[in-house]
């Protein structure tokens, strides 16, 4: 038996990338964002100094596959635009829940690494061992 | 077709029920076991289960034209649903059977359970009582190792202690047993479940994952894929991704062989003295009204007209509320305590029997926490600490409960074969009619009232009740046990009326569905069966 029990599982699914190689060529140039700056948005919006670079690609990657590219380097650049909250909110939720809704339903960037874990310090994620009988009493602090 | 094949005994289907017969048989006479899904590694399927967006019971499990069977994402691309009610129970494909996503929950039946008709004028009585079963619900928990509480079990009596000692109740248990001590609800006990306290069949000791439905990580909850490798050690032969598309009969009506396909493409036969059914409630029926011949042009053991007829499930009343104080859940089993009191009792001439689960996985079920809690906490503004406290706080305090009810056996529900939609292998896909009557309907009203009595006990706001029946993932009594040939499937030895050599196993046998989870009793009966089945064959 062989169990996956890494912390760090990111889900960079080929569809997002394959949808992107399809769309026709932009007759001008779109504005867009690179992870760096998409790093900075999320720590300003999540309030949160220390959010991890790699998980930051996995998700401007999922963002940018539903066409969101520019209206996040409008974000990030405080241009004033009425998706803004909308956006933002995405883009917390999916640092917290590790998903990213899509047409099809949610798409999981990562399980274990959603912020929301570290919030409910109490506990981990289902699917990961904590010990037998531990959950008789209130946690430990 | 150049394959053949031959044994004594053929099972098609393994799951719990098929793998039990299978190891009891296997030693002295020849087995084939037939399973129309793929063998189930855990660590692919528990790889699944992390990549999955949402965590539903049957996400690990690989489903698609070869394999098909109900996700719960999409139940309809697999069931045919005449209505009027949605059927929402699933099962899945592969060596184990839905064990695999079982909660592990091993309560026996109450004796009231086996004779509902002549106590109070319901449904019907079953060909067998709690005394008979009583020994093979001993034998049933120490196969599938139940652990469960010392002492004598106030509705269900019992002929010696569980093989384990029980699981600790959790502290969301505790909790709501302080706040419920002297009311009609006192009595919050440990639920027996397959789930090891302690090393036991060389399977772990439950190591607190939480997430025993889907997947167990660490095979610490029994599953059947045990007595399938067991069976297999001693000498049965198993055949996985063998689809069974009929059976024929010679002039007698006797079972002559199984028309067996591969999912990888090629087909063979097998011939057996003896053939067991143990494909599950819609599998079992669907492949007997497939094999309708010219002497049983209304499908195989069909003489009573009952095949497919009599679908149940337990319809269940889901509640939930946020209590005034942390009850740290997401922590250790899905369910360890419940209410057993309304299982039992003379008000079920008037309304149904429930059972109050008490869940250890916050509002998970019913609203699709924790990611539903912090998108709310979002939309409301919150950022950074004060969001991270508010999910922490938020959380940590909610509890839900679902009450399980029993349906009455009604020959509209059932399971038949679609008249234009077929699968992969050109059998007609299940159709399912269902509707709840008015018991059932009472019984989900009495749940609620209670359940607002519980949450209020417990000083819980926000509470809530569901306005839909949810699925206990419990398919029952579409193949019904009785002695009259003209009303039911198979005899009390779970042999058909209509065939000496062909034999049923599983929750289709049920000729009523009480409140119990299913599978313990599934097990007994199994094993009860296992030395009719044994003389059949000889």
């Amino acid at each position: 038996m062989t169990i996956d029990t890494r912390r760090r599982r990111l889900l960079l699914g080929t569809a997002g990338a394959a949808l992107t190689a399809l769309l026709p060529l932009p007759l001008y140039a779109e504005r867009e964002i690179g992870v760096d700056a998409f790093l900075a948005l999320s720590q300003k919006l999540t309030e949160k100094p220390e959010l991890d670079h790699s998980l930051a690609a996995a998700y401007l990657k999922a963002f940018k596959a539903l066409g969101k590219g520019p209206a996040l380097a409008d974000l990030a650049d405080a241009h004033p635009n009425a998706a803004d909250k909308a956006l933002a909110e995405a883009v917390i939720g999916a640092w917290y829940t590790g998903l990213i809704s899509v047409d099809s339903g949610l798409r999981l960037v990562t399980y274990d690494d959603a912020l929301l874990w570290q919030s409910m310090d109490y506990t981990k994620p289902p699917g990961f061992c904590d010990s037998f009988g531990a959950w008789a009493k209130a946690p430990a602090g | 077709m150049s394959e053949r094949y031959s044994c004594d005994v053929a099972i098609i289907g393994a799951g719990v029920a098929g793998a039990l017969l299978a190891d009891r048989l296997a030693e002295d006479l020849s087995v084939i076991l037939l399973e129309a899904g793929p063998r189930i590694e855990r660590g692919e399927a528990y790889g699944r289960f992390l990549d999955a967006p949402i965590k539903t019971p049957t996400a690990p499990y690989l489903e698609n034209d070869l394999y098909p069977f109900p996700r719960l994402e999409a139940l309809d691309d697999w069931y045919v649903q005449a209505g009027p009610e949605t059927f929402a129970a699933s099962y899945i494909k592969g060596v184990g059977g839905t064990t695999w996503h079982w909660l592990g929950t091993s309560l026996r039946f109450v004796p009231d359970d086996f004779r509902l008709k002549s106590r109070f004028g319901r449904g019907l009585d079953w060909p067998l009582g709690y005394d008979e079963l009583e020994p093979w619900y001993a034998e049933a928990e120490l196969e599938l190792g139940v652990a469960g509480p010392v002492g004598e079990d106030p509705i269900s009596p019992r002929s010696g202690p569980y093989p384990l000692p029980q699981i600790p109740e959790s502290f969301v248990d505790r909790t709501l047993a302080k706040a419920l001590a002297g009311s009609e609800w006192a009595d919050v006990r440990a639920t027996p479940q397959a789930r090891n306290s302690r090393p036991y069949q060389d399977r772990p000791t439950c190591c607190g994952s939480a997430s025993c439905i889907p997947i167990c990580p660490i095979g610490a909850k029994y599953d059947a894929s045990l007595h399938c490798d067991r069976a297999e050690a001693k000498g049965a032969r198993l055949f996985d991704s063998a689809v069974v598309v009929g059976l024929d009969t010679d002039p007698d009506g006797a079972i002559t062989e199984a028309t067996v396909r591969r999912a990888q493409g090629g087909a063979f036969t097998l011939r057996a003295k003896v053939f067991v059914l143990a494909a599950h409630g819609i599998e079992s029926p669907r492949l007997l009204l497939n094999s309708a011949n010219l002497g049983f042009p209304k499908g195989l053991a069909n003489g009573s007209g009952q095949v497919g007829r009599n679908l149940m499930d337990h319809p269940v009343q889901l509640s939930w509320g946020l209590s005034p104080e942390p009850l740290w859940p997401w922590r250790g089993p899905i369910s360890t305590a419940g209410i057993e009191t309304p299982r039992a009792g003379d008000f079920r001439a008037e309304r149904p029997a429930y059972r109050v689960e008490i869940l250890n996985s916050g509002w998970s079920w019913p609203t699709g926490a924790p990611a539903s809690t912090v998108r709310a906490l979002i939309a409301q503004g919150l950022r950074g600490e004060a969001l991270d406290q508010a999910l922490r706080d938020r959380t940590a305090r909610q509890l839900a409960v679902s009450s399980l009810t029993e349906q009455l056996p009604n020959p509209e529900n059932r399971i038949d074969l679609d008249p234009e939609l077929t699968d992969h292998y050109g059998v007609p896909r299940p159709r399912i009619h269902y509707a709840y009557d008015d018991y059932t309907r009472s019984g989900l009203a009495t749940a609620r009232e209670s359940h607002q009595e519980i949450f209020e006990r417990l000083g819980a706001s926000e509470i809530q009740h569901g306005t839909r029946p949810q699925s206990a993932q419990h398919i029952m009594g579409t193949l019904r046990m009785g002695q009259d040939p003209t009303s039911s499937v198979v005899d009390p030895d779970l042999r058909t009326h209509q065939h000496r050599n062909l034999f049923v196993l599983g929750s289709a046998v049920f000729p009523t569905g009480a409140v119990a989870n299913p599978t313990l009793t599934i097990a007994a009966l199994s094993l009860r069966a296992a030395e009719p089945i044994r003389r059949a064959a000889a």
